[in-house]
């Protein structure tokens, strides 16, 4: 039984944090109807599971907050903001009372609550009704169901030629439409050009694809999201009829040739090949339809095919909506861990395996390890994701904390956030927390004005913070921003005197001065409030951050804001790396940090107080890793440069010979040898040597800030 | 099984691992011993010390390797085949966790036991090697053989030769 509340409480925590997102959202969006049937599903749930756990007063108080919620879902009851303040509140109680055990106190300030809000709203309620008749009128199902019909799409899809080498890859994305439903491609090769003009690392070919889904145009379009800025996207919606499970749909792309073009004659001739002629066969759906009404009645054409209906879409998607409708279940995180081991023994096996079958050129082996290693790709690919978590499942509280500051300090604060659908490994997730909550608090606090002092400074009356989040290489960028007063540094310089840290007539550059908020005991709030200056400052953001192998940084304007960015290496396992040669050893450089790789032309380098790569027009400073690590550079061996970059910056290394990319499983070197600047670890490779794993990002951080 | 178990069962003996480097016979403890295995290549670590000879696959995991030769001071051994290490288990400094440690040999010996009260102390002076890695000595069939303190033999900060130099000096 204990293990069994246990567990409530732990689900219950679970959907309070749903149901603060749900309100959120509907601060916004006040008429937002699946965000209603969110809260009241909450509310249902929790009523539900806590009288079967023995959660009686918890159960009786949702109760009436589903109660009032049902009214709202019903169109009787407005979402007010009265009502959102008096739900967030509520969510405070509820935590209160999920209790076996609850004071009678607790309970009693609950009953309060409960009784004052149902005087509130439900009396309201009364008067709500004339006017909100209208509304009565629309029923509450509708999203969900309108999904269900298979539609059939005309895509084009032709990537830009460079795609490739911004690291997406066209076959994945294709792999993801056939996901999505019943799938043709067709596949163009007429943009290929003559042998000698071709350059390996382009894209040429294009596609024509048929697809038929039960997916809209936003979610088709979120597949290609990282690349349909650059390449040549159309989606057509040619048909609200499946055409590629009619069975003469073969027969008719054979027909019509689909395979050299497709226009639109085609595509209706096609139609009316399938759809008009009134032989052999008839579809099942089409015979309840009237034929030539493209209108699909959806609550009818979920009947007719209830299994069509219960497709969930196998796509992850940032979109909140999708997250509910997804089965999902719990998993103890040891168990991750040990599945990722098990991968990385598989894919340090796979090594061995393509090493070997390189020295047999055996075809049939060949095939085979080709399958086994797509096939281990997708695996690790997917035991990787399962460890990544979102970055807004951490957002709620947040969210709840600016408006709670906010209204504490009577700041009028607008919080935006963007990109909070990048990943993070689970573990480092629940470590960032802290930090950023401090950071915001110092945004908040100090950072933004009252609303007068921006009146006056003619800035809009509401301030914004917000927080940016985005995969940047190997790394996972946080930044929060502000548009406050900005740092000053006249006073963090005061501060530092008095410290004793520098004298009054120092010279201290402007990166210096910044560099004193992260030290302990750095405080330049004028007064304390209760809110940032308990203490805690910025040295223990940068420990903690530092704990994690990430960086922060301060970029401030006085008087237009500032900016915290938290900079998080992906420490991941297994990475997909180059394996090069400098001199006779092998090294691994991360792919995720290469921008490209050039071989090395006479008369690029420009020695010098800062030696430089000329490419074109672009001057690149680069470190010879050759000379570094004290191998001979002079020996003729061919020479490559690898472009690197982090953040805006780039950098070359310079290495001798390429061998290919290589899946690398990641190893601690042991703890005998400091982690050397340059590695971050070791792998094996297939013939059981070992190859050392390069730290790009401290490569470059330690030579461009030099 | 830790020492003192090791003391109370058989408080008598102990158990040591011989080898060769050079022309010096050593032993190690054998509690400390793991395998001993033949190394045909290692990979360098650029900007690590001179005797680091590198990393070695050790079962799947990356095994550091110091050469022996040269930590002790010996002329480097000239390599025409593999090379044998002494995979060892020895306290990291400053911490309570073992980690594996390989280093050089050049043949292995045999492994004998000593009763204790057999093993000499090896004096703090007039000694070519620095007495606190060499936790004692032993005679055995006319040879002197040097027992290395494991603990303590890379443990300290100082990686950086076992030679006594104010002695050479």
């Amino acid at each position: 039984m204990d293990n069994l509340s246990h567990k409530f409480i732990e689900e219950a925590t679970e959907l309070l944090e749903k149901l603060e997102n749900a309100l959120f959202v509907l601060e916004d969006q006040p008429e937002n109807a699946e965000q209603i049937d969110e809260v009241f599903r909450v509310m249902h749930t929790l009523k539900g599971s806590g009288a079967m756990f023995g959660f009686e007063q918890l159960s009786t108080f949702t109760h009436e907050l589903e109660s009032i919620y049902d009214k709202v879902r019903n169109g009787k009851l407005p979402v007010t903001k009265a009502l959102l303040d008096k739900t967030f509140h509520s969510i405070d109680l509820i935590h209160s009372l999920l209790s076996l055990d609850v004071d009678a106190s607790v309970w009693q300030q609950a009953k309060t609550f409960i009784e004052n809000l149902q005087v509130e709203f439900l009396h309201k309620d009364i008067e709500g009704v004339t006017n909100k008749l209208i509304a009565d009128t629309k029923p509450i199902q509708s999203k969900g169901t309108s999904k269900a019909i298979t539609t059939t799409w005309f895509i084009h899809f032709e990537p830009n030629k460079q795609i490739l080498k911004q690291g997406s890859r066209p076959l994945f994305l294709l792999d993801e439409l056939f996901e999505a439903g019943e799938c043709k491609a067709f596949l163009h090769t007429d943009h290929l050009p003559e042998l000698e003009k071709l350059d390996p690392e382009n894209a040429y070919f294009y596609w024509d694809i048929l697809l038929s889904t039960t997916m809209d145009e936003n979610h088709l379009r979120d597949i290609f999201v990282f690349v349909e800025d650059d390449s040549n996207l159309s989606f057509q919606k040619i048909d609200n009829r499946d055409w590629l499970s009619h069975p003469r749909f073969e027969e008719q792309v054979r027909l019509l040739d689909f395979y050299s073009f497709i226009d639109e004659t085609q595509l209706d001739k096609m139609k009316s090949a399938l759809f008009d002629t009134q032989q052999d066969y008839v579809e099942p759906r089409e015979i309840k339809n009237i034929p030539g009404n493209e209108e699909i009645d959806s609550t009818l054409s979920n009947e007719i095919l209830p299994e069509k209906a219960e497709v969930v879409p196998p796509l992850k998607r940032k979109s909140e909506q999708k997250q509910k409708g997804a089965s999902t279940i719990r998993i103890a995180s040891e168990k991750l861990d040990i599945l990722l081991n098990l991968i990385s023994e598989m894919v340090t096996i796979q090594a061995r395996l393509e090493h070997y079958e390189a020295e047999k050129h055996d075809p049939a082996l060949e095939a085979i390890v080709e399958s086994y290693q797509k096939l281990s790709y997708q695996l690790r690919e997917n035991a990787l994701e399962m460890r990544l978590v979102p970055f807004y499942t951490i957002l709620t509280r947040f969210k709840r904390l600016v408006r709670n500051l906010s209204e504490e300090l009577q700041k009028d604060v607008k919080f935006v956030t963007k990109g909070t659908e990048t990943e993070l490994d689970k573990s480092m997730i629940e470590k960032l927390y802290d930090p950023v909550m401090h950071i915001l608090r110092n945004s908040i606090d100090h950072g933004i004005e009252n609303p007068e002092e921006r009146i006056k400074s003619g800035k809009p009356k509401q301030g914004l913070v917000q927080i940016d989040t985005y995969n940047s290489g190997a790394s996972v960028v946080i930044e929060v921003t502000d548009d406050g007063r900005g740092i000053d540094l006249a006073r963090v310089r005061e501060k530092a005197i008095q410290k004793g840290w520098i004298n009054a007539n120092d010279q201290v550059s402007e990166t210096e001065l910044m560099d004193f908020i992260f030290r302990p005991g750095f405080s330049t709030a004028q007064k304390l409030s209760d809110v940032s200056g308990r203490g805690v400052g910025m040295d223990v953001v940068k420990k903690n951050i530092a704990d994690l192998r990430g960086e922060v940084e301060l970029i401030s304007k006085p008087g237009e804001g500032t900016t915290v960015r938290i900079v998080l290496p992906l420490t991941l396992s297994i990475i997909d790396g180059l394996l090069v040669f400098i001199g006779k050893t092998r090294y691994i450089i991360p792919l995720d940090n290469i921008k490209h790789v050039y071989e090395m032309k006479e008369g690029e380098l420009k020695e010098g107080f800062k030696p430089v790569l000329v490419k074109g027009n672009r001057q690149i400073p680069y470190i010879n890793l050759i000379d570094e690590f004290k191998e001979d550079s002079s020996n003729g061996q061919r020479q490559h440069v690898v472009v690197l970059h982090y953040n805006e910056k780039e950098m070359g290394v310079i290495i001798n010979d390429i061998v290919g990319n290589y899946q690398a499983v990641i190893k601690p070197m042991g703890k005998f040898i400091q982690q050397k600047e340059f590695f971050s670890g070791a792998s094996i490779l297939g013939d059981g040597e070992v190859a050392l794993v390069m730290d790009t990002n401290r490569i470059i951080n330690q030579f461009i800030n030099e | 099984m830790n020492k003192m178990d090791e003391n109370k069962l058989n408080p008598e003996t102990k158990s040591y691992l011989s080898f060769v480097i050079a022309d010096e016979i050593f032993a190690m403890d054998v509690r400390h011993v793991i395998k001993i295995i033949e190394v045909g290549k290692f990979t360098r670590v650029p900007q690590s010390p001179e005797f680091f000879r590198g990393v070695a696959n050790f079962g799947g995991g990356v095994l550091p390797v110091i050469d022996t030769y040269l930590k002790f001071g010996f002329p480097k051994k000239e390599n025409n085949s593999n090379t044998l290490v002494l995979v060892l288990n020895i306290q990291v400094a400053g911490k309570d966790t073992e980690s594996l440690l390989g280093m050089t040999i050049g043949e292995a010996r045999e492994v004998f036991e000593v009763a204790t009260d057999q093993i000499k102390e090896y004096p703090a002076t007039g000694n070519k090697y620095k007495s606190e890695y060499i936790s004692g000595v032993v005679e055995r069939g006319g040879q002197f053989i040097l027992l290395l303190d494991g603990d303590k033999l890379f443990s300290g900060d100082e990686l950086g030769g076992i030679i006594n130099t104010s002695e050479s000096n």
